[in-house]
């Protein structure tokens, strides 16, 4: 037997193997129009009474799936309820049926599809994504339009998740698959994800509807495995064949052999077992194994990143980068829509502490409606706070902002400058935050990120400046070893286990103490594992990092004890290159976990 | 008429839940409530055609009474729009 190894998107990360289960297209509408009066009456009720019913078992599938697997995963279903019940919604349908005489299936097909159309015709994708929602809220009218039109009394007891009715019957045959399965359909709608929510599914294979569609947010949050692939493709697959999801990421490996699927079967026993260990780990704080305790802090530049960094229990934001609502923008803001914006995060993250970076754009990411000069040498240029202390009113406005901010909600805003190489720039910050603290009040700490060589080297010179630094790890590398992350001929000489980064971290992160300042870091090295060991036995308070790694990180430290890994550092910092520290950090780490 | 300029601030931007608490106030009033996104416009007492101005986190919006009660309108809804948690 071959294996037919062929590309996919990955919609719900994880490896899945299991006997594909087609289903079917759906409830299948008639095209029927030019009914006579009396028949538009007949459908009207029909629509009426169907429309009603939906309604009711959208809230109780709502409320059931909300005590059975928490409240955010009923919200699609209140949702769903929240449209039916809109008047106008609804009179779309009644128009159809009295003024085109359309049978009632055939007005809820066509107008759910109009409204699909138009949401798919948006340009931001969340919202393009919710165009299947119409097309699902469509499928379950008609679907009990029909139930009620053949005299079948609607199933309105909703006896459990798995047997969730008005999917048609398609649906019905496959509540109960018998043997690990992976379901295959062209799309999936979100009723039809947490119907499958059984033992037996594996997986999902669909070919239309990205990663932000409620099936894709459902699958992932269900942890069921979820690819996409080309139309041509899905219709490749037979009922029966065996599917293995992800083996290697982005893939699906049509009729695989006896060895590809023991393999996958190893893997995803290790798969399952991990995630296992690291779901103990979301509500415990960072420590190592003898109880150092270092802060593990999450990144995020957008409102869509707080629901994850609050789900992932992070124990606040080291880096909010304020670029997103500047890039969203036609001009720059104006204080107002700034102060509200840093309000909302400040409000949303409670007492725990948010670091927002100043405005970092530059030559390599310009602002839509301010055009940047051509530079020759963009990251060696005018970003960061060189742009902003040569446009004082932009500056001057975000720090209002962030003032205003936290006078509103009482709450102490953290401030960091990007790009900072002399004092001299720190100095002309702090004197006009203190300006505009006199003139609008609010409690602000200022801090600066390390991201050049001259500002890791003299974090002391900052001393009675700054109360924090955050060593930006990705642009301290590229710097301190001229090498650029994005140029394929560099291979491997863009690594921040080289020796020199490491110093240049550590040396940092000692002088911000001596002068009594606390040290973060928030570049992507933080979010490493082989990372996160270096820079806590560097002595780093916190490290910054995208949510997802936060258990990850969370497990590696409580694998290890301090003086162990101060030890593994003396050891790093000795090394010849980059590759021989990443090895021998490597090796640590595996050692410690096969113990598990 | 009185309108006045908000950004978005909640996570997810005017989508069906959030715009549904909007539908629901402006409905209370009698003036035409109106929300503007570019130059695109919708009726805030209709939550389809909220939706479709597809409104997302960051965005610049106009919100715009105009009719009895309107001061009153703009203050609540606006309030509304600023305080979405979803």
């Amino acid at each position: 037997m071959h294996d037919l190894i062929i590309p996919a998107t990955t919609l719900s990360p994880g490896i899945a193997i299991g006997k594909a289960v087609l289903l079917g297209p759906g409830t299948d509408v008639p095209e029927k129009k030019g009914l006579t009066l009396s028949e538009r009456v007949r459908e009207k009720e029909l629509l009426a009474a169907a429309l009603d019913l939906s309604v009711r078992e959208l809230k109780l599938l709502a409320e059931r799936i909300g005590s059975e697997l928490g409240r955010d995963k009923a919200e699609i279903f209140e949702s769903h309820a929240d449209i039916l019940e809109d008047d106008d919604f609804r009179h779309f349908f009644y128009t159809l049926i009295d003024e085109e005489g359309y049978s009632a299936t055939f007005a809820v097909k066509t107008g759910a599809e109009k409204h699909a159309a138009e949401m798919e015709a948006l340009d931001d994708e969340y919202f393009r994504n919710r165009a299947d929602d119409f097309r699902d809220i469509g499928s379950r009218v008609i679907a009990q339009i029909n139930l009620l039109a053949s005299g079948v009394s609607a199933p309105l007891a909703v006896s459990g998740i798995a047997a969730s009715p008005g999917e048609g019957s398609d649906a019905a045959s496959l509540r109960f698959p018998r043997n690990p399965s992976i379901i295959v359909s062209r799309s999936l709608s979100p009723g039809q994800t947490v119907q499958f929510y059984l033992p037996n599914v594996q997986g999902f294979v669909v070919c239309s509807g990205g990663s932000n569609s409620h099936a894709a947010i459902l699958a992932r949050s269900l942890s069921i495995p979820a690819v996409l692939v080309s139309e041509g493709n899905l219709e490749a697959i037979a009922e029966g064949m065996h599917l293995i999801i992800n083996l290697e990421r982005d893939t699906l490996i049509m009729e695989p052999g006896e060895d590809a699927r023991r393999k996958a079967e190893g893997v995803r026993l290790k798969e399952t077992a991990r995630a296992e260990r690291l779901s103990l780990f979301k509500d415990k704080p960072g420590a190592t194994r003898c109880g150092k305790r270092i802060q593990l802090y999450a990144n995020g530049g957008s409102m869509k990143d707080l629901s994850a960094i609050i789900g992932a229990n992070s124990e606040g934001i080291g880096l909010f980068r304020t670029e997103f609502l500047f890039m969203e923008q036609s001009a720059f803001p104006d204080e107002a829509s700034q102060t509200a914006f840093y309000r909302r995060i400040l409000d949303v993250m409670e007492s725990k502490p948010v670091v927002f970076r100043l405005l970092d754009i530059g030559g390599d990411k310009p602002l839509p409606y301010a055009p940047h000069p051509h530079e020759s040498n963009p990251f060696l240029g005018w970003r960061g706070i060189r742009f902003l202390l040569d446009n004082p009113d932009i500056l001057k406005t975000q720090l209002r902002s962030l003032l205003l901010a936290s006078e509103a909600s009482g709450k102490t805003v953290r401030i960091m400058v990007p790009m900072v190489a002399r004092t001299g720039e720190m100095r002309a910050v702090k004197d006009m935050l203190e300006a505009e603290q006199k003139k609008v009040g609010g409690k602000a700490v200022l801090g600066m990120m390390v991201e050049t060589p001259a500002a890791a080297l003299t974090v002391a010179s900052y001393a009675g400046l700054i109360s924090f630094i955050s060593i930006g790890s990705n642009d301290l590398t590229q710097y301190a070893l001229a090498a650029d992350r994005e140029n394929g001929h560099l291979g491997t000489l863009y690594s921040e286990f080289s020796p020199a980064v490491l110093f240049l971290m550590q040396k940092a992160c000692a002088d911000a103490h001596a002068a009594g300042m606390e040290a973060g870091i928030c570049g992507e090295f933080a979010g490493r594992r082989e990372g996160v060991l270096l820079l806590a036995a560097m002595g780093f308070d916190e490290l910054s990092m995208s949510s997802s790694s936060i258990a990850p990180a969370k497990e590696a430290l409580s694998l290890v004890d301090f003086t162990e890994i101060q030890y593994l550092l003396a050891e790093a910092l000795s090394a010849f290159d980059a590759e021989s520290v990443q090895e021998t950090v490597r090796k640590f780490l595996e050692l410690r976990e096969n113990r598990l | 008429m009185v309108e006045k300029q908000l950004v978005i601030t909640n996570p997810s931007g005017l989508h069906t839940r959030p715009a549904k608490k909007i539908v629901d106030e402006a409905k209370k009033y009698e003036c035409e409530i109106t929300i503007l996104k570019g130059d695109k416009d919708g009726n805030a007492k209709n939550l389809i055609k909220l939706m479709k101005l597809g409104i997302s986190p960051g965005n610049t919006i106009t919100l715009r009474c105009d009719g009895s009660g309107e001061q009153e309108a703009l203050d609540t809804i606006g309030n509304i729009i600023l305080t979405l948690s979803e």
